[in-house]
Protein backbone atom coordinates (compact mmCIF):
# COMPACT_ATOMS: atom_id res chain seq x y z
CA UNK A 1 0.00 0.00 0.00
CA UNK A 2 2.83 2.25 0.74
CA UNK A 3 4.60 1.88 -2.31
CA UNK A 4 1.36 2.54 -4.49
CA UNK A 5 1.01 5.87 -2.16
CA UNK A 6 4.57 6.68 -3.25
CA UNK A 7 4.23 6.20 -6.45
CA UNK A 8 0.63 7.92 -6.79
CA UNK A 9 2.67 10.69 -5.22
CA UNK A 10 5.94 11.14 -6.72
CA UNK A 11 7.02 13.43 -9.49
CA UNK A 12 7.42 10.21 -12.11
CA UNK A 13 4.17 9.76 -11.79
CA UNK A 14 3.02 13.49 -12.71
CA UNK A 15 5.81 13.39 -15.31
CA UNK A 16 4.57 10.36 -17.45
CA UNK A 17 0.76 11.75 -17.14
CA UNK A 18 1.92 15.25 -18.65
CA UNK A 19 3.78 13.45 -21.34
CA UNK A 20 0.76 11.38 -22.07
CA UNK A 21 -1.27 14.81 -21.54
CA UNK A 22 1.02 16.08 -24.35
CA UNK A 23 0.54 13.50 -26.96
CA UNK A 24 -3.25 13.58 -26.24
CA UNK A 25 -3.48 17.26 -26.99
CA UNK A 26 -1.28 16.69 -29.65
CA UNK A 27 -3.34 14.49 -31.40
CA UNK A 28 -6.40 17.19 -30.96
CA UNK A 29 -4.06 19.52 -32.96
CA UNK A 30 -3.84 16.51 -35.75
CA UNK A 31 -8.13 16.06 -34.99
CA UNK A 32 -8.71 19.64 -35.44
CA UNK A 33 -6.59 19.61 -38.81
CA UNK A 34 -8.08 16.61 -40.20
CA UNK A 35 -11.91 17.24 -40.38
CA UNK A 36 -12.85 17.46 -37.31
CA UNK A 37 -12.94 20.99 -36.58
CA UNK A 38 -16.91 21.27 -36.59
CA UNK A 39 -16.91 18.52 -33.86
CA UNK A 40 -14.95 20.27 -31.71
CA UNK A 41 -17.16 23.77 -32.79
CA UNK A 42 -19.84 21.92 -31.45
CA UNK A 43 -18.50 21.27 -28.35
CA UNK A 44 -18.08 24.41 -27.15
CA UNK A 45 -21.47 25.49 -28.03
CA UNK A 46 -23.13 23.27 -25.92
CA UNK A 47 -22.56 22.12 -21.80
CA UNK A 48 -20.99 19.06 -21.67
CA UNK A 49 -24.29 17.05 -20.93
CA UNK A 50 -25.80 18.40 -23.58
CA UNK A 51 -22.46 17.68 -26.09
CA UNK A 52 -23.27 13.93 -24.96
CA UNK A 53 -26.72 13.47 -25.45
CA UNK A 54 -27.28 14.74 -29.21
CA UNK A 55 -23.37 14.22 -30.51
CA UNK A 56 -23.54 11.29 -33.05
CA UNK A 57 -21.69 9.60 -35.96
CA UNK A 58 -18.22 11.53 -36.38
CA UNK A 59 -18.19 12.64 -33.08
CA UNK A 60 -17.59 9.20 -31.41
CA UNK A 61 -13.61 9.73 -31.71
CA UNK A 62 -14.03 13.24 -30.07
CA UNK A 63 -15.84 11.29 -27.55
CA UNK A 64 -13.35 9.16 -26.66
CA UNK A 65 -10.89 11.60 -27.41
CA UNK A 66 -12.46 13.54 -24.34
CA UNK A 67 -13.26 10.97 -21.71
CA UNK A 68 -9.52 10.38 -22.43
CA UNK A 69 -8.55 14.01 -21.29
CA UNK A 70 -11.02 13.45 -18.28
CA UNK A 71 -9.17 10.58 -17.03
CA UNK A 72 -5.83 11.99 -17.29
CA UNK A 73 -6.95 15.08 -15.88
CA UNK A 74 -8.35 12.77 -13.02
CA UNK A 75 -5.11 10.87 -12.63
CA UNK A 76 -3.04 13.92 -12.38
CA UNK A 77 -5.47 15.45 -9.70
CA UNK A 78 -5.19 12.12 -7.86
CA UNK A 79 -1.07 12.68 -8.16
CA UNK A 80 -1.77 16.04 -6.93
CA UNK A 81 -3.52 15.61 -4.26
CA UNK A 82 -1.43 12.77 -2.58
CA UNK A 83 1.94 14.93 -3.62
CA UNK A 84 0.82 18.05 -1.78
CA UNK A 85 -0.23 15.54 0.99
CA UNK A 86 2.34 13.22 1.02
CA UNK A 87 5.26 15.82 0.31
CA UNK A 88 4.63 19.56 0.92
CA UNK A 89 2.59 18.94 4.17
CA UNK A 90 5.31 16.97 5.69
CA UNK A 91 8.53 19.21 4.82
CA UNK A 92 6.48 22.56 5.93
CA UNK A 93 5.34 20.93 8.88
CA UNK A 94 8.70 20.00 10.04
CA UNK A 95 10.89 22.96 8.38
CA UNK A 96 7.67 25.75 7.88
CA UNK A 97 9.90 26.22 4.46
CA UNK A 98 8.12 29.33 3.26
CA UNK A 99 8.84 28.98 -0.82
CA UNK A 100 7.58 25.03 -0.10
CA UNK A 101 4.59 26.22 1.31
CA UNK A 102 3.95 29.08 -1.44
CA UNK A 103 4.45 25.93 -3.84
CA UNK A 104 1.80 24.07 -1.77
CA UNK A 105 -0.81 26.66 -2.20
CA UNK A 106 0.42 27.63 -5.76
CA UNK A 107 -0.32 23.56 -6.71
CA UNK A 108 -3.69 24.08 -4.53
CA UNK A 109 -4.82 26.96 -6.61
CA UNK A 110 -3.82 25.35 -9.90
CA UNK A 111 -6.03 22.28 -9.00
CA UNK A 112 -9.01 24.24 -8.51
CA UNK A 113 -8.17 25.89 -11.95
CA UNK A 114 -8.54 23.44 -13.18
CA UNK A 115 -11.72 22.74 -11.34
CA UNK A 116 -12.98 25.65 -12.38
CA UNK A 117 -12.37 24.79 -16.39
CA UNK A 118 -14.39 21.56 -15.97
CA UNK A 119 -16.93 23.36 -13.76
CA UNK A 120 -17.60 25.24 -16.57
CA UNK A 121 -18.15 22.67 -18.86
CA UNK A 122 -21.34 21.42 -17.04
CA UNK A 123 -23.07 24.17 -14.89
CA UNK A 124 -24.67 27.19 -16.36
CA UNK A 125 -26.29 26.63 -19.75
CA UNK A 126 -25.34 27.86 -23.32
CA UNK A 127 -27.37 29.14 -26.02
CA UNK A 128 -25.32 29.44 -29.59
CA UNK A 129 -25.80 31.51 -32.50
CA UNK A 130 -28.98 33.03 -31.19
CA UNK A 131 -30.25 34.18 -34.06
CA UNK A 132 -32.45 37.59 -33.77
CA UNK A 133 -34.11 40.50 -35.30
CA UNK A 134 -35.40 43.31 -34.23
CA UNK A 135 -38.90 42.61 -31.84
CA UNK A 136 -38.01 39.03 -31.53
CA UNK A 137 -37.83 36.94 -28.35
CA UNK A 138 -35.75 33.99 -27.13
CA UNK A 139 -36.53 31.74 -24.37
CA UNK A 140 -33.83 31.07 -21.79
CA UNK A 141 -34.07 28.55 -19.00
CA UNK A 142 -35.84 29.03 -15.07
CA UNK A 143 -38.63 31.07 -17.19
CA UNK A 144 -36.05 34.14 -18.22
CA UNK A 145 -36.41 35.89 -21.95
CA UNK A 146 -34.39 38.19 -24.05
CA UNK A 147 -35.93 40.73 -26.42
CA UNK A 148 -33.86 42.34 -28.93
CA UNK A 149 -35.63 45.77 -28.83
CA UNK A 150 -33.18 47.56 -31.53
CA UNK A 151 -30.28 46.41 -33.45
CA UNK A 152 -28.82 49.75 -34.12
CA UNK A 153 -26.58 49.32 -37.35
CA UNK A 154 -25.58 52.72 -39.21
CA UNK A 155 -23.22 51.47 -41.71
CA UNK A 156 -24.25 49.93 -45.79
CA UNK A 157 -26.02 46.46 -45.00
CA UNK A 158 -24.88 45.07 -47.61
CA UNK A 159 -21.37 44.94 -46.13
CA UNK A 160 -22.88 41.99 -44.03
CA UNK A 161 -22.19 39.49 -46.68
CA UNK A 162 -18.62 39.11 -46.11
CA UNK A 163 -16.87 37.72 -43.72
CA UNK A 164 -16.26 39.31 -40.57
CA UNK A 165 -12.55 39.44 -40.93
CA UNK A 166 -12.66 40.99 -44.52
CA UNK A 167 -14.46 44.23 -42.90
CA UNK A 168 -12.93 47.24 -42.93
CA UNK A 169 -13.00 49.81 -39.98
CA UNK A 170 -14.45 51.75 -42.71
CA UNK A 171 -17.35 49.78 -44.09
CA UNK A 172 -18.31 48.40 -40.53
CA UNK A 173 -17.97 50.81 -37.87
CA UNK A 174 -17.40 48.49 -34.55
CA UNK A 175 -18.24 51.17 -32.35
CA UNK A 176 -21.07 52.52 -33.20
CA UNK A 177 -23.17 49.34 -34.23
CA UNK A 178 -24.92 47.77 -31.34
CA UNK A 179 -27.90 45.66 -30.38
CA UNK A 180 -30.08 46.48 -27.37
CA UNK A 181 -31.94 43.91 -25.38
CA UNK A 182 -34.14 43.27 -22.60
CA UNK A 183 -34.65 40.81 -19.97
CA UNK A 184 -37.51 39.64 -18.91
CA UNK A 185 -38.43 37.06 -16.40
CA UNK A 186 -42.10 35.43 -15.96
CA UNK A 187 -42.99 38.07 -18.87
CA UNK A 188 -42.25 40.69 -16.17
CA UNK A 189 -39.15 43.61 -17.25
CA UNK A 190 -36.19 43.14 -15.28
CA UNK A 191 -33.44 45.00 -17.13
CA UNK A 192 -32.72 46.24 -20.44
CA UNK A 193 -28.99 47.39 -22.03
CA UNK A 194 -26.67 47.32 -25.12
CA UNK A 195 -24.02 45.36 -26.46
CA UNK A 196 -21.57 46.05 -28.99
CA UNK A 197 -18.46 43.51 -30.38
CA UNK A 198 -16.66 43.50 -27.65
CA UNK A 199 -18.44 44.86 -25.34
CA UNK A 200 -20.95 42.09 -23.68
CA UNK A 201 -23.56 42.76 -21.48
CA UNK A 202 -24.33 40.52 -17.88
CA UNK A 203 -27.82 41.06 -16.84
CA UNK A 204 -28.53 38.80 -14.09
CA UNK A 205 -25.77 36.95 -14.06
CA UNK A 206 -26.37 35.79 -17.50
CA UNK A 207 -24.00 37.18 -20.56
CA UNK A 208 -25.03 38.48 -23.68
CA UNK A 209 -22.52 38.32 -26.22
CA UNK A 210 -22.39 39.83 -29.76
CA UNK A 211 -21.25 37.06 -32.29
CA UNK A 212 -22.33 39.38 -35.37
CA UNK A 213 -25.13 41.11 -37.52
CA UNK A 214 -26.87 39.31 -40.49
CA UNK A 215 -28.00 41.08 -43.32
CA UNK A 216 -31.57 42.26 -44.27
CA UNK A 217 -33.46 40.15 -46.41
CA UNK A 218 -33.25 42.27 -49.33
CA UNK A 219 -29.45 42.12 -49.42
CA UNK A 220 -29.73 37.78 -49.26
CA UNK A 221 -32.00 35.40 -51.12
CA UNK A 222 -34.60 33.57 -49.79
CA UNK A 223 -33.84 35.84 -46.37
CA UNK A 224 -36.01 36.63 -43.59
CA UNK A 225 -38.43 39.07 -43.61
CA UNK A 226 -37.02 42.09 -42.81
CA UNK A 227 -35.67 45.24 -44.06
CA UNK A 228 -33.10 45.78 -41.45
CA UNK A 229 -30.23 43.96 -40.31
CA UNK A 230 -30.21 40.81 -37.65
CA UNK A 231 -28.55 39.79 -34.71
CA UNK A 232 -26.18 36.80 -33.95
CA UNK A 233 -25.79 36.33 -29.84
CA UNK A 234 -23.99 33.97 -27.33
CA UNK A 235 -26.09 33.69 -24.42
CA UNK A 236 -24.37 31.81 -21.27
CA UNK A 237 -24.08 31.64 -17.72
CA UNK A 238 -21.20 30.13 -16.28
CA UNK A 239 -20.89 30.37 -12.43
CA UNK A 240 -17.29 28.55 -12.66
CA UNK A 241 -15.85 31.43 -14.21
CA UNK A 242 -15.80 33.59 -10.96
CA UNK A 243 -14.06 31.23 -9.24
CA UNK A 244 -11.29 30.44 -12.37
CA UNK A 245 -10.99 34.22 -13.06
CA UNK A 246 -10.19 35.50 -9.36
CA UNK A 247 -7.61 32.48 -8.89
CA UNK A 248 -5.73 32.60 -11.86
CA UNK A 249 -4.35 35.83 -11.48
CA UNK A 250 -3.46 34.88 -7.58
CA UNK A 251 -1.83 31.44 -9.28
CA UNK A 252 0.57 33.97 -11.32
CA UNK A 253 1.06 36.54 -8.40
CA UNK A 254 2.24 33.20 -6.22
CA UNK A 255 4.96 32.14 -9.36
CA UNK A 256 5.86 35.08 -9.38
CA UNK A 257 6.38 35.62 -5.66
CA UNK A 258 7.98 32.07 -5.94
CA UNK A 259 10.32 33.22 -8.35
CA UNK A 260 11.79 36.42 -6.08
CA UNK A 261 12.21 34.25 -3.02
CA UNK A 262 14.35 31.39 -4.88
CA UNK A 263 16.43 33.59 -7.34
CA UNK A 264 19.27 33.31 -5.46
CA UNK A 265 20.22 29.77 -5.48
CA UNK A 266 20.64 28.94 -1.89
CA UNK A 267 24.02 27.69 -1.05
CA UNK A 268 25.83 29.29 -4.33
CA UNK A 269 27.27 32.35 -3.37
CA UNK A 270 30.62 32.20 -3.17
CA UNK A 271 30.42 31.34 -6.42
CA UNK A 272 27.70 34.01 -7.37
CA UNK A 273 29.57 36.68 -9.44
CA UNK A 274 30.83 34.74 -12.04
CA UNK A 275 27.50 33.92 -14.14
CA UNK A 276 25.54 37.20 -13.13
CA UNK A 277 24.20 39.42 -15.17
CA UNK A 278 25.13 43.22 -15.94
CA UNK A 279 25.94 43.46 -19.84
CA UNK A 280 28.16 42.34 -21.78
CA UNK A 281 31.51 44.26 -21.89
CA UNK B 1 4.95 47.39 -47.26
CA UNK B 2 6.58 50.79 -46.30
CA UNK B 3 10.30 51.14 -47.31
CA UNK B 4 11.72 52.14 -43.76
CA UNK B 5 10.84 49.05 -41.78
CA UNK B 6 12.61 47.06 -44.66
CA UNK B 7 15.17 49.40 -44.57
CA UNK B 8 15.35 48.89 -40.65
CA UNK B 9 15.21 45.12 -40.59
CA UNK B 10 18.10 45.06 -42.84
CA UNK B 11 19.96 47.14 -40.24
CA UNK B 12 19.09 44.57 -37.84
CA UNK B 13 20.63 41.98 -39.33
CA UNK B 14 23.38 43.37 -40.25
CA UNK B 15 24.23 44.42 -36.65
CA UNK B 16 23.13 40.80 -35.03
CA UNK B 17 25.54 39.23 -37.93
CA UNK B 18 28.67 41.41 -36.80
CA UNK B 19 27.83 40.76 -33.33
CA UNK B 20 28.00 37.02 -33.56
CA UNK B 21 31.35 37.56 -35.50
CA UNK B 22 33.18 39.59 -32.40
CA UNK B 23 31.81 37.45 -30.19
CA UNK B 24 33.73 34.69 -32.25
CA UNK B 25 36.57 36.36 -32.93
CA UNK B 26 35.75 37.79 -28.93
CA UNK B 27 35.87 41.23 -29.58
CA UNK B 28 33.48 41.86 -27.14
CA UNK B 29 33.61 45.68 -26.87
CA UNK B 30 32.94 44.88 -30.69
CA UNK B 31 30.32 43.02 -30.21
CA UNK B 32 28.41 44.93 -27.16
CA UNK B 33 28.25 47.98 -29.94
CA UNK B 34 26.51 46.19 -32.30
CA UNK B 35 24.27 44.61 -30.19
CA UNK B 36 23.47 47.67 -29.15
CA UNK B 37 22.69 48.72 -32.61
CA UNK B 38 20.79 45.95 -33.49
CA UNK B 39 18.39 46.54 -30.51
CA UNK B 40 17.99 50.36 -31.61
CA UNK B 41 17.51 48.93 -35.10
CA UNK B 42 14.86 46.65 -34.13
CA UNK B 43 13.63 49.12 -32.10
CA UNK B 44 13.27 51.86 -35.03
CA UNK B 45 11.96 49.34 -37.53
CA UNK B 46 8.77 48.91 -35.08
CA UNK B 47 8.14 52.57 -34.64
CA UNK B 48 8.64 53.10 -38.24
CA UNK B 49 5.81 49.58 -38.60
CA UNK B 50 3.50 51.18 -35.86
CA UNK B 51 3.62 54.78 -37.31
CA UNK B 52 2.79 53.25 -40.52
CA UNK B 53 -0.37 51.34 -38.93
CA UNK B 54 -1.47 52.92 -36.37
CA UNK B 55 -1.59 50.31 -33.64
CA UNK B 56 0.70 48.06 -31.88
CA UNK B 57 3.24 45.97 -33.63
CA UNK B 58 1.67 42.81 -32.26
CA UNK B 59 -0.80 41.41 -34.54
CA UNK B 60 0.94 40.00 -37.53
CA UNK B 61 3.71 37.84 -37.66
CA UNK B 62 6.52 39.85 -39.16
CA UNK B 63 6.10 42.56 -36.70
CA UNK B 64 5.62 40.55 -33.67
CA UNK B 65 8.72 38.45 -34.42
CA UNK B 66 10.53 41.81 -34.87
CA UNK B 67 9.23 42.49 -31.42
CA UNK B 68 10.56 39.74 -29.74
CA UNK B 69 13.98 39.94 -31.68
CA UNK B 70 14.08 43.43 -29.95
CA UNK B 71 13.26 41.85 -26.41
CA UNK B 72 15.68 39.37 -26.78
CA UNK B 73 18.43 41.54 -27.72
CA UNK B 74 17.64 43.66 -24.67
CA UNK B 75 17.91 40.65 -23.00
CA UNK B 76 20.83 39.74 -24.46
CA UNK B 77 22.69 43.16 -23.48
CA UNK B 78 21.50 43.64 -19.94
CA UNK B 79 20.73 40.16 -18.33
CA UNK B 80 23.74 37.66 -20.13
CA UNK B 81 27.09 37.32 -18.52
CA UNK B 82 29.41 39.61 -19.40
CA UNK B 83 32.91 39.01 -21.37
CA UNK B 84 34.27 35.46 -21.93
CA UNK B 85 31.82 34.24 -19.03
CA UNK B 86 28.66 32.26 -20.21
CA UNK B 87 29.59 33.31 -23.87
CA UNK B 88 26.97 30.51 -25.09
CA UNK B 89 24.05 32.04 -23.42
CA UNK B 90 24.63 35.25 -26.26
CA UNK B 91 25.53 32.28 -29.11
CA UNK B 92 22.49 31.24 -28.78
CA UNK B 93 20.91 34.21 -27.99
CA UNK B 94 22.02 35.37 -31.43
CA UNK B 95 21.45 32.02 -33.26
CA UNK B 96 17.62 32.52 -31.99
CA UNK B 97 18.07 36.08 -33.73
CA UNK B 98 18.45 34.83 -36.62
CA UNK B 99 16.14 31.99 -36.49
CA UNK B 100 13.11 35.04 -35.42
CA UNK B 101 14.51 37.20 -38.40
CA UNK B 102 14.37 34.47 -41.00
CA UNK B 103 10.85 33.61 -39.78
CA UNK B 104 10.03 37.43 -40.75
CA UNK B 105 11.11 37.36 -43.65
CA UNK B 106 8.93 33.91 -44.60
CA UNK B 107 5.56 34.64 -42.60
CA UNK B 108 2.74 35.31 -44.41
CA UNK B 109 2.72 39.77 -44.76
CA UNK B 110 -1.01 40.25 -44.41
CA UNK B 111 -2.83 40.86 -40.77
CA UNK B 112 -4.88 38.11 -40.48
CA UNK B 113 -6.74 39.62 -37.80
CA UNK B 114 -10.06 41.66 -37.45
CA UNK B 115 -9.50 45.15 -36.94
CA UNK B 116 -11.74 45.83 -34.33
CA UNK B 117 -8.83 44.00 -31.81
CA UNK B 118 -6.40 46.13 -32.89
CA UNK B 119 -7.35 48.68 -29.93
CA UNK B 120 -8.74 46.78 -27.11
CA UNK B 121 -6.66 46.34 -23.66
CA UNK B 122 -6.70 42.75 -23.27
CA UNK B 123 -6.26 41.41 -27.25
CA UNK B 124 -2.82 43.75 -26.78
CA UNK B 125 -1.84 42.70 -24.08
CA UNK B 126 -2.60 39.00 -24.78
CA UNK B 127 -0.01 39.61 -27.86
CA UNK B 128 2.39 41.69 -26.20
CA UNK B 129 3.04 38.91 -23.25
CA UNK B 130 3.39 36.25 -25.79
CA UNK B 131 6.03 37.69 -27.30
CA UNK B 132 8.10 38.81 -24.03
CA UNK B 133 7.13 34.96 -22.81
CA UNK B 134 8.63 33.94 -26.13
CA UNK B 135 11.91 36.46 -25.38
CA UNK B 136 12.35 34.85 -22.02
CA UNK B 137 12.00 31.66 -22.93
CA UNK B 138 14.50 31.46 -25.62
CA UNK B 139 16.88 33.34 -23.45
CA UNK B 140 16.54 30.90 -20.71
CA UNK B 141 17.66 28.57 -23.45
CA UNK B 142 20.80 29.74 -23.75
CA UNK B 143 21.90 29.43 -20.12
CA UNK B 144 20.95 25.51 -20.37
CA UNK B 145 22.90 25.12 -23.32
CA UNK B 146 25.81 26.63 -21.17
CA UNK B 147 25.27 24.39 -18.36
CA UNK B 148 25.11 21.60 -20.80
CA UNK B 149 28.63 22.64 -22.68
CA UNK B 150 30.38 23.04 -19.28
CA UNK B 151 29.48 19.74 -18.31
CA UNK B 152 31.06 18.41 -21.34
CA UNK B 153 34.49 19.31 -19.68
CA UNK B 154 34.23 19.28 -16.20
CA UNK B 155 31.67 19.19 -13.31
CA UNK B 156 28.39 21.61 -14.51
CA UNK B 157 28.05 24.54 -13.01
CA UNK B 158 24.77 24.74 -11.16
CA UNK B 159 24.55 28.50 -11.51
CA UNK B 160 24.24 28.68 -14.86
CA UNK B 161 21.31 25.81 -14.89
CA UNK B 162 19.31 28.28 -11.82
CA UNK B 163 19.41 31.16 -14.17
CA UNK B 164 18.19 29.74 -16.40
CA UNK B 165 15.57 28.32 -14.54
CA UNK B 166 15.03 31.88 -13.53
CA UNK B 167 14.31 33.33 -16.53
CA UNK B 168 12.41 30.32 -17.42
CA UNK B 169 9.99 30.86 -14.74
CA UNK B 170 9.54 34.45 -15.25
CA UNK B 171 8.88 33.10 -19.04
CA UNK B 172 6.17 31.09 -17.72
CA UNK B 173 4.49 34.10 -15.61
CA UNK B 174 4.60 36.26 -18.60
CA UNK B 175 2.86 33.07 -20.63
CA UNK B 176 0.46 33.29 -17.82
CA UNK B 177 -0.33 36.18 -17.97
CA UNK B 178 -0.73 36.23 -21.38
CA UNK B 179 -3.33 33.22 -21.08
CA UNK B 180 -5.45 35.07 -18.69
CA UNK B 181 -5.84 38.56 -20.98
CA UNK B 182 -6.76 36.04 -23.35
CA UNK B 183 -9.37 34.29 -20.98
CA UNK B 184 -10.92 37.84 -20.76
CA UNK B 185 -10.65 38.20 -24.62
CA UNK B 186 -12.32 35.40 -25.29
CA UNK B 187 -15.03 35.42 -22.56
CA UNK B 188 -15.92 39.05 -23.93
CA UNK B 189 -15.88 37.94 -27.83
CA UNK B 190 -17.12 34.45 -27.79
CA UNK B 191 -19.19 34.55 -24.46
CA UNK B 192 -17.00 32.12 -22.48
CA UNK B 193 -13.26 32.47 -20.87
CA UNK B 194 -12.00 29.02 -22.85
CA UNK B 195 -13.08 27.37 -25.75
CA UNK B 196 -11.95 23.96 -27.53
CA UNK B 197 -9.95 25.01 -30.73
CA UNK B 198 -6.11 24.57 -32.45
CA UNK B 199 -5.52 27.88 -30.73
CA UNK B 200 -5.98 26.56 -26.64
CA UNK B 201 -4.56 23.08 -27.78
CA UNK B 202 -1.53 25.40 -29.36
CA UNK B 203 -1.26 27.26 -25.73
CA UNK B 204 -1.68 23.88 -23.39
CA UNK B 205 0.83 22.00 -25.12
CA UNK B 206 3.21 24.87 -24.33
CA UNK B 207 2.06 24.93 -20.65
CA UNK B 208 2.63 21.07 -20.43
CA UNK B 209 5.81 21.61 -21.73
CA UNK B 210 6.82 24.01 -19.36
CA UNK B 211 5.32 22.00 -16.38
CA UNK B 212 7.62 18.70 -17.69
CA UNK B 213 10.71 20.91 -17.55
CA UNK B 214 9.62 22.03 -13.80
CA UNK B 215 8.70 19.18 -12.52
CA UNK B 216 11.75 16.56 -13.70
CA UNK B 217 13.24 14.60 -10.16
CA UNK B 218 16.19 13.89 -8.60
CA UNK B 219 18.83 15.94 -7.44
CA UNK B 220 21.82 14.43 -9.15
CA UNK B 221 23.99 15.56 -12.05
CA UNK B 222 21.72 12.99 -14.37
CA UNK B 223 18.54 15.01 -13.53
CA UNK B 224 19.87 18.27 -13.75
CA UNK B 225 21.29 17.42 -17.24
CA UNK B 226 17.93 15.96 -17.94
CA UNK B 227 16.27 19.22 -16.42
CA UNK B 228 18.78 21.48 -18.80
CA UNK B 229 18.03 19.29 -21.84
CA UNK B 230 14.66 20.34 -21.74
CA UNK B 231 14.66 23.96 -20.21
CA UNK B 232 16.84 24.37 -23.40
CA UNK B 233 14.57 23.20 -25.35
CA UNK B 234 11.74 25.05 -23.93
CA UNK B 235 12.45 28.67 -26.22
CA UNK B 236 12.94 25.84 -28.91
CA UNK B 237 9.10 24.55 -28.84
CA UNK B 238 7.60 27.29 -27.79
CA UNK B 239 9.16 28.90 -31.00
CA UNK B 240 8.29 25.82 -33.06
CA UNK B 241 4.50 25.99 -31.84
CA UNK B 242 4.36 29.67 -33.33
CA UNK B 243 5.64 28.93 -36.44
CA UNK B 244 3.52 25.78 -36.79
CA UNK B 245 0.64 27.36 -35.57
CA UNK B 246 1.27 30.48 -38.05
CA UNK B 247 2.12 28.72 -41.03
CA UNK B 248 -0.67 26.20 -41.16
Amino acid sequence: MKKLIDFLSSLHFSLWLLTLLIGWFAWAIVLTATGYFETFQQMNNHLMPDWLSISHGKSTLIRFWFFGLCAIAAALGINLIFCSWNKFLKITARRMNRPAMLMLAIHVVFGLVILGHFGSLLVGFRHANVRLRQGESFELQNEYRVRADAIHFVNDASVLTKPIKAMTSDEFSFESNFVQVSLYKNDLFLKSGRLSFLKPLVLDGIQFTLKNFTPPASAVKNGPNSSSAGTILFISRNPAKNLVFTLFPLMIIGIAVYLVMTWKQPGYQQHASRPSGGGTK
Amino acid sequence: MNIQPVFFFSLTTVCFVSALFFLQTQRYSAEKYFLWAGCACSASALAALTHASGRMPVFADFESMLLTTFMLGVLISFGSPPGDSGTEVRRCGYIFVFILLSFCLISPQSHDQNEYLYHNVWVILFHVFRRISLALMLFASGFFFQHRKNGRKTVSDPAWNHLGRNYLILGAVCFLISEYSGMIWCQQGWGDFWHWSSVFFHSTLVLLYLMIAFHIPGRNENAAQIRSLLGGLSGVFFLAMTMIRSLL
